[in-house]
């Protein structure tokens, strides 16, 4: 991984799972080596698969979307307020990914499991 | 509207939320608290934020808020009794389309408006330039984390966010924040923000200097602290004394050994104190040293004790000095006072006269005479009374005056100080010496003179001070009348002679190395080199000569070429050269209008003569022309001779004449002044009128009155001397000077003839026989 990336990861380390930055919000995310490929998982509970996209640019894995709640309107009011809303994005710089790679995506128990497989 | 939403409304005081940015809120206001609420239960917990324009209005009305809000998201949110608080981020800008007040929590109809992404050559400067800045204002803080905006500008998708993020950073003041969020074009915005940013720079470099110095000056002390600390803990571990506090001692110990008056010792042990606390690097600890070790060396107490034996003091004062007896009998007088009166205060005495006439070295002799210590300075061109009386210790590099500075090297209180050059004395804007010396002259106050370096008072009063001058008319008053004046006149002839054979040969032989019989100079040969190759008062001229002379022979003996030198009158000129002078003698003949006067210069006496004309009927210049630079004075004397001796035609047995008459004084060059030509002027103008020559043997001097009355005159010395020394045999002088003839050797006295005058009869009978023929024939008024 490239040094800049692998800074931002230790600071996503270092400071909260899911940080607030200018592009919105940030999940926590693992990244994992594969016999050939990536896994990344991220945290990413109670999207709704229509607000999630995943794409790979290059290198760039880019996660994007949006949480949106779908309860909080049936309550009487919200006492405090600490799940991350609206936008968020990730970015993960794979080093070598080749051309014409393949991502293949699993949304399983609000963890999102996003595999680039060499074609 | 198609692309209008409406969120709830959360008015904000005091504050901007700018797009990107995060903002802690804390909100209590029942709507706002409403709106909250709302936007937590949204599905995306948006909310609108607008500034209001005024903070104090409590429910805004849609003139109330900016045009321009942010729309927010709730980032983190916790309810409290009676009120909220929420950590909001801005999400894009928009802009105010509506306002709904009337439901349960107000509502804003808005539309998106982001920041127009305007660019150009003035953008992409401008955005570059406020990367730099806020870089280097984030150098200049040194806060954690650090950001790397160049990166973090590169990452943005929308340039535009980096004019928010930076302005979200800087804390803006409401106003400016608010027209920072309105502004219409991404140029203004960026406009506006530059300005912040250089400002914010400005005082973030000035907080950084005050912190520097602050920090620095923090260190460097705590440095030197830990260093004498660690210095000290070594010292004694090796059982020594640092060497400034050895220094301490040692000056302690000093102290303890002399004897010093009660106040002195009180302010030197106070001084001491301090200067064990001071360390030795700080500026009071060499200010400090410097003021004790000048009270150690000053003689507060330590005396001689004087040589009142008069015989011997007269010895002593003959071998140094030939002649001079009135001057040495004053001297006299004085050390007899102190040997009867022990307690009497030293004299203060002022010696004037030209140069070279011995002024200095009396002032040594008589310090000899007395056994006294000598010490001396010139005050001529000083200018600077704290060369006097010495510099206050604030001043960096400060010193006692010149009078301590003396007495510190006599080591004693009753030195012989002299002051040579009082007349010359200068005066500025530093102050004035002359005032400072009028305490120190004073016998009423120097007994407590106060030094400024010294800051404690000393006693002057046993000094014996003696000033030399040149002249006294540029003495202030005040400053001669506390001064015993004792005037030394120029020497005659003989007396030179003798001063030549007794101390200039002998001295002058001494430096060339030659022995007495080496060199031989017979009285003639003196008198020739005085007469014809000095003219002076003094004798400096005349030791330069004989050393000149000495130097010659010295070099024919050395190569050689003789083996002693005898030196007559004619032998002078191959080693002298051509003779400089050539002794004053009387104009043969003198024609009628012409008379001889005399004149006192600085230097001595001088002869001069007055020369009249007489004027054709016909000529229309001036009726009586004076020339040959004379000062007023000189004029008005010469106007009252004439109108005398014009009034008395008759009496005189003069034909009236109606010409004009020119009188004219050589040298034209040198400016003459002063009454004494009187007499002369008359005389010549008698002489002119009545066709009558004047005697070439007679100078004469004295002042004339309107009714032809005689009044004496100064200088009549070396006035007398001149005369001589200009081959006059006779010198008419007013009746009241013949006093003075007393101070004229008895050589001179019975060499010269010496006619006294009342009224200017009595000096035209002398000057002018045949006239004195025609006046015996006259009855007189």
């Amino acid at each position: 991984m490239a040094r800049s990336s692998h800074q931002n990861i230790l600071k996503h380390l270092l400071l909260q799972p899911a940080k607030i930055s200018h592009h919105g919000w940030v999940p926590a995310a693992d990244v994992y080596e594969l016999q050939a490929g990536w896994m990344i998982k991220v945290e990413l509970a109670g999207i709704r698969p229509q607000d999630l996209t995943v794409t790979l640019d290059g290198d760039i894995l880019r996660v994007v979307g949006r949480r949106r709640d779908w309860v909080a309107h049936e309550t009487r009011g919200c006492r405090s307020l600490e799940i991350s809303y609206e936008r968020f994005e990730r970015r993960f710089d794979l080093a070598g990914v080749p051309d014409g790679s393949r991502i293949l995506t699993e949304y399983r128990d609000g963890m999102l499991l996003v595999k680039v497989l060499p074609a | 509207m198609a692309d209008t939403i409406t969120l709830p409304l959360l008015p904000l005081k005091n504050s901007v939320l700018f797009p990107f940015a995060l903002m802690p809120l804390a909100v209590g206001r029942p709507q706002s608290l409403a709106a909250l609420e709302a936007a937590s239960k949204g599905e995306e917990k948006l909310i609108a934020t607008f500034t209001q324009r005024n903070p104090e209005v409590d429910d805004p009305q849609l003139a109330d808020l900016s045009h321009f809000g942010t729309k927010a998201v709730i980032r983190r949110m916790a309810r409290a009794d009676g009120g909220a608080q929420a950590l909001v981020q801005g999400l894009e800008r928009i802009e105010l389309v509506g306002l709904d007040l009337s439901a349960a929590y107000p509502t804003a109809t808005v539309r998106s408006a982001p920041l127009p992404t305007d660019t150009g050559p003035e953008v992409e400067a401008l955005q570059r330039e406020l990367i730099e800045l806020a870089a280097g204002i984030q150098d200049l803080i040194q806060g954690e984390p650090r950001i790397d905006f160049a990166e973090l500008a590169g990452q943005l998708d929308d340039p535009g966010q980096m004019v928010y993020l930076l302005a979200s950073m800087v804390g803006l003041e409401p106003a400016k924040a608010m027209a920072l969020l309105e502004a219409p074009t991404r140029l203004e915005a960026m406009r506006l923000l530059h300005e912040e940013l250089v400002r914010e720079k400005q005082v973030a470099e000035v907080r950084q200097k005050i912190n520097k110095q602050a920090s620095s000056e923090m260190n460097k002390e705590q440095r030197e602290y830990l260093l004498r600390q660690q210095l000290r803990a070594i010292n004694e571990e090796l059982g020594e004394k640092s060497p400034e506090q050895a220094e301490v001692v040692q000056l302690r110990q000093r102290f303890d050994e002399i004897k010093l008056p009660e106040d002195v010792r009180k302010e030197a042990e106070r001084e001491l104190k301090r200067l064990e606390s001071t360390p030795a690097a700080a500026p009071d600890f060499q200010v400090t040293r410097g003021h004790l070790e000048l009270l150690l060396e000053l003689p507060w107490s330590e005396m001689t004790t004087d040589n009142l034996d008069l015989t011997a003091a007269r010895v002593v004062l003959d071998e140094d000095h030939y002649g001079l007896t009135d001057i040495k009998e004053r001297i006299l007088e004085h050390l007899a006072v102190m040997k009867l009166n022990p307690e009497a205060n030293a004299p203060i005495l002022c010696f004037v006269g030209p140069p070279g006439v011995g002024k200095t070295s009396l002032g040594q002799s008589i310090s000899r005479a007395l056994g006294r210590k000598f010490e001396r300075f010139s005050l001529g061109g000083l200018h600077d009374e704290a060369e006097l009386r010495g510099h206050r210790r604030t001043y960096v590099g400060a010193m006692p005056g010149r009078v301590l500075q003396a007495l510190r090297r006599a080591h004693v209180k009753n030195p012989l100080l002299m002051l040579d050059e009082i007349d010359k004395l200068g005066s500025d804007y530093r102050g004035d010496p002359a005032s400072a010396l009028l305490e120190i002259l004073d016998p009423a106050q120097n007994s407590t003179f106060r030094d400024n370096y010294l800051d404690l008072p000393f006693d002057l009063s046993k000094v014996f001070f003696i000033t030399t001058a040149n002249t006294i008319d540029t003495i202030p008053r005040p400053l001669l009348d506390r001064m015993e004046l004792i005037r030394l006149s120029g020497y005659s002839d003989e007396e030179k002679l003798e001063i030549a054979k007794r101390y200039l040969l002998t001295r002058r032989r001494k430096d060339a190395g030659l022995a007495p019989e080496q060199l031989v100079i017979p009285d003639a040969t003196l008198l020739a080199i005085i007469r014809r190759y000095t003219r002076e008062s003094g004798v400096r001229e005349l030791e330069r000569t004989l050393g000149r002379l000495a130097r010659k022979v010295a070099l024919r003996i050395a190569q050689g070429d003789a083996s002693h030198v005898t030196l007559l009158p004619t032998d002078l000129k191959p080693f002298l050269g051509s003779e400089r002078f050539f002794q004053e003698s009387a104009r043969k003949t003198l024609p009628a209008g012409v008379a001889t006067g005399l004149a006192w210069t600085e230097t001595g006496g001088d002869v001069l003569y007055v020369e009249a004309v007489l004027l054709p009927e016909n000529d229309h210049g001036e009726r009586f022309m004076l020339t040959g630079q004379l000062g007023r004075v000189m004029q008005e004397s010469a106007k009252a001779a004439r109108s005398y001796i014009v009034s008395h035609f008759a009496a005189l047995g003069i034909e009236p004449s109606m010409g004009g008459v020119h009188v004219h004084v050589p040298a034209g060059a040198i400016p003459k002044d002063g009454p004494s030509a009187g007499v002369t002027m008359a005389t010549a103008l008698a002489s002119l009128y009545s066709g009558l020559p004047v005697r070439n043997d007679t100078a004469m001097t004295g002042e004339i009155t309107l009714t032809g009355m005689v009044l004496p005159v100064g200088g009549i010395k070396e006035k007398v001397l001149a005369a001589r020394r200009a081959g006059l045999k006779c010198v008419i002088l007013p009746r009241e000077n013949a006093r003075d003839i007393g101070e004229l050797t008895e050589e001179v006295q019975q060499s010269m003839r010496f006619e006294y005058a009342e009224r200017i009869e009595d000096v035209l009978a002398v000057a002018i026989p045949q006239l004195a023929e025609r006046l015996a024939a006259v009855p007189a008024q």
